[in-house]
């Protein structure tokens, strides 16, 4: 996190959120500016100032500006936010830009939000493939049907999403929405613009709301929706990088953890974000991870290396089934055990069903096998 | 027992409590408590919390807990997320699909350990249990515990349970358990993975080593080929270790 020391339109003081790394900087922040000050309307490019940053120039990313229209028409209350997308850029290590659109500044009051990432520009790196998160969105009144297309990406200290939302629920297109994103860090607390194809007040552009995400709730509230944004072909969606609320963990030397996202075994036996963690006393143990597999009752996978001084054992663990309706239950043991002189993990269902298609975040007690 | 002093859901802490064993590094926590899921506490609240002033457990790994649906003589089950932040405060995750249902029930009966710690493992021993069936039928079981002096871990399979015709429960005595006590413990077995709340139970309790299940109008064995099951950890309020060795 970090302040603004200054910047060349009128904004006063912005507040960052951070990640900051060798090649790339991902940067959070949420500020309005006044397009009749005059600081405003003598700047060409709307620059900010800011301490030292890790790269020194960036390639163009996209930065999402947000006008307010709210106001009565034929006697009726109408809500018609609007906005676009603006070229934003690292010139040098102490000035980030966005480029200056004048169209809507009748408005008055604009709404910039930052949720990008800046990658460092001309210089050659090795790239590392980001692993697509499994999300599962629920309600409780139904109120949405989301998009196939979601997007997820989940690094230690920021996150990617795109979600885009499918439909609406004709009756429960006035109420208040809440939606659990099952999967989404819980650590990511912000304000996200919501875009989409309509705008009526304003058709030089789509229209822009505001919802938010915190722990996971997605919420937006029925009087910050434009108008028409249930009709159909009205593509609304969000998109942004957002940096977690978080501190990495530093791994105290002798930590008895595996994690692999996935791990692997052979055929189609894997576990997604997959994390087993053992206590010493009493020898408690956590696993958390993903998997789904028909006719068989278990799966085996192959970790790559296994902490020296966690010992086989065996647990029991509830999980919870990922098909059909997604709550019921099935008792698993999890198995760190020695085949061929190699440490697998094994996954057994034991309630007879001939499938292994669960969702496991549960704690267990190691017993030896023997 | 311990009971929280403050939640961020609408329930007054002096009506919860838990009982638990907590030593720096493990906790094991057993109680229960409802949710109203039209309180605008509740509704604000995103992740349920329940505040203690006797627990410090660091930030820990997360814990399946049940929920339950009892309304209007129901007995659906499904687990959802609970942990441990800032030491002191249990978090839940909400169950949204439960929510219609006006309010569900959410069950601990779970161990939590803080991440990130090491140390020489020294793995404990699971006994299996050869039960003795003094009322209805249990076949094919399996029957595993692992305990110590403050706490137990008990697990369960059975292919099918069967109710005496006359009978309200299945009595079933576990040797080596006589000690061990738990006012409730769910007995879950699943119809169909369609079900739209998940998996069912039956209620079942402990005292003094005895297991009890109730039928509670559920209309007997409900014909599914898939076994029946139970996964407790278990808190206890004793401290001396049972002298078992006349029964090696």
């Amino acid at each position: 996190m970090f302040n603004s020391i200054s910047n060349n339109f009128g904004a006063g003081t912005i507040q960052f959120r951070d990640y900051q790394s060798d090649n790339y900087v991902v940067l959070d922040a949420k500020f309005t500016y006044d397009t009749t000050n005059a600081a405003y309307l003598a700047a060409e490019v709307l620059e900010i100032v800011v301490p030292d940053l890790a790269i020194d120039r960036s390639v163009e990313t996209g930065v999402m500006m947000r006008y307010v229209d709210r106001g009565t028409r034929n006697g009726s209350p109408y809500v018609s936010d609007g906005g676009t997308v603006l070229k934003s850029w690292i010139k040098d290590k102490n000035t980030l830009c966005i480029e200056k659109m004048t169209t809507f500044d009748e408005h008055g009051e604009i709404i910039i939000y930052i949720h990008a990432l800046y990658c460092q520009l001309a210089r050659g790196a090795n790239t590392a493939k980001g692993v697509t998160a499994s999300l599962n969105i629920k309600q409780g009144t139904k109120c949405l049907t989301w998009g196939t297309d979601n997007v997820c990406v989940i690094h230690d200290r920021w996150t990617f999403l795109h979600l885009r939302i499918g439909g609406i629920i004709d009756a429960r297109r006035d109420a208040d929405w809440r939606c659990l994103i099952e999967g989404f860090p819980l650590d990511v607390d912000i304000d996200i613009p919501l875009a989409m194809t309509y705008c009526y007040q304003n058709t030089l552009t789509g229209g822009v709301n505001e919802c938010h995400i915190k722990e996971s709730f997605w919420t937006m509230a029925a009087g910050q929706r434009n108008d028409g944004f249930s009709n159909t072909g009205n593509n609304v969606f969000l998109f942004g990088f957002f940096v977690r609320n978080n501190e990495p963990i530093i791994d105290i030397e002798g930590r008895l953890d595996i994690a692999e996202n996935p791990i692997k075994g052979s055929g189609t036996d894997q576990i997604s974000a997959f994390e087993l963690e053992m206590s010493p006393l009493p020898s408690l143990a956590y696993m958390t991870g993903s998997m789904g597999k028909y006719g068989s009752t278990s799966h085996i996978v192959y970790p790559k290396s296994v902490p020296e001084r966690m010992p086989d054992f065996k647990m029991f663990l509830v999980g919870r089934g990922q098909t059909g309706s997604g709550l019921w239950l099935q008792l698993d043991t999890v198995e760190l055990t020695t085949i061929d002189s190699k440490q697998v993990i094994k996954v057994s269902n034991l309630t007879g069903m001939n499938l292994v298609s669960v969702k496991l975040f549960d704690t267990g007690i190691g017993f030896s096998i023997s | 027992m311990i009971s929280p002093i403050q939640t961020n859901f609408g329930v007054n802490p002096s009506d919860i409590s838990f009982k638990c064993f907590l030593d720096s590094k493990i906790l094991f926590l057993n109680g229960s408590f409802t949710v109203d899921t039209t309180n605008a506490d509740y509704l604000a609240a995103g992740v349920l919390r329940l505040t203690f002033t006797d627990i410090e457990l660091g930030n820990s790994h997360e814990a399946a807990v049940y929920v339950l649906n009892t309304k209007d003589g129901a007995h659906d089950i499904t687990i959802t997320k609970a942990w441990f932040e800032d030491g002191r405060t249990l978090c839940v995750m909400p169950v949204l699909e439960y929510e219609p249902l006006g309010e569900y029930t959410i069950c601990i009966l779970s161990a939590f350990f803080p991440k990130n710690v090491a140390g020489e493992v020294s793995l404990q021993t699971a006994v299996s249990v050869t039960p003795t069936i003094n009322r209805g039928e249990l076949a094919g079981y399996d029957i595993q515990y692992v305990r110590s002096d403050r706490w137990a871990m008990l697990a369960m399979t059975a292919a099918s349970i069967t109710f005496d015709e006359t009978e309200e429960d299945i009595v079933v005595s576990l040797p080596r358990l006589q000690d061990l006590s738990l006012d409730f413990l769910p007995v879950i077995y699943t119809n169909s993975v369609s079900d739209t709340y998940g998996s069912k139970f039956y209620p079942a309790a402990i005292s003094k080593g005895v297991l009890t299940i109730s039928k509670d109008g559920i209309s007997g064995d409900t014909g599914t080929t898939f076994s029946k099951f139970v996964k407790a950890f278990i808190a206890l309020d004793q401290t001396d270790i049972p002298d078992y060795s006349d029964n090696e």
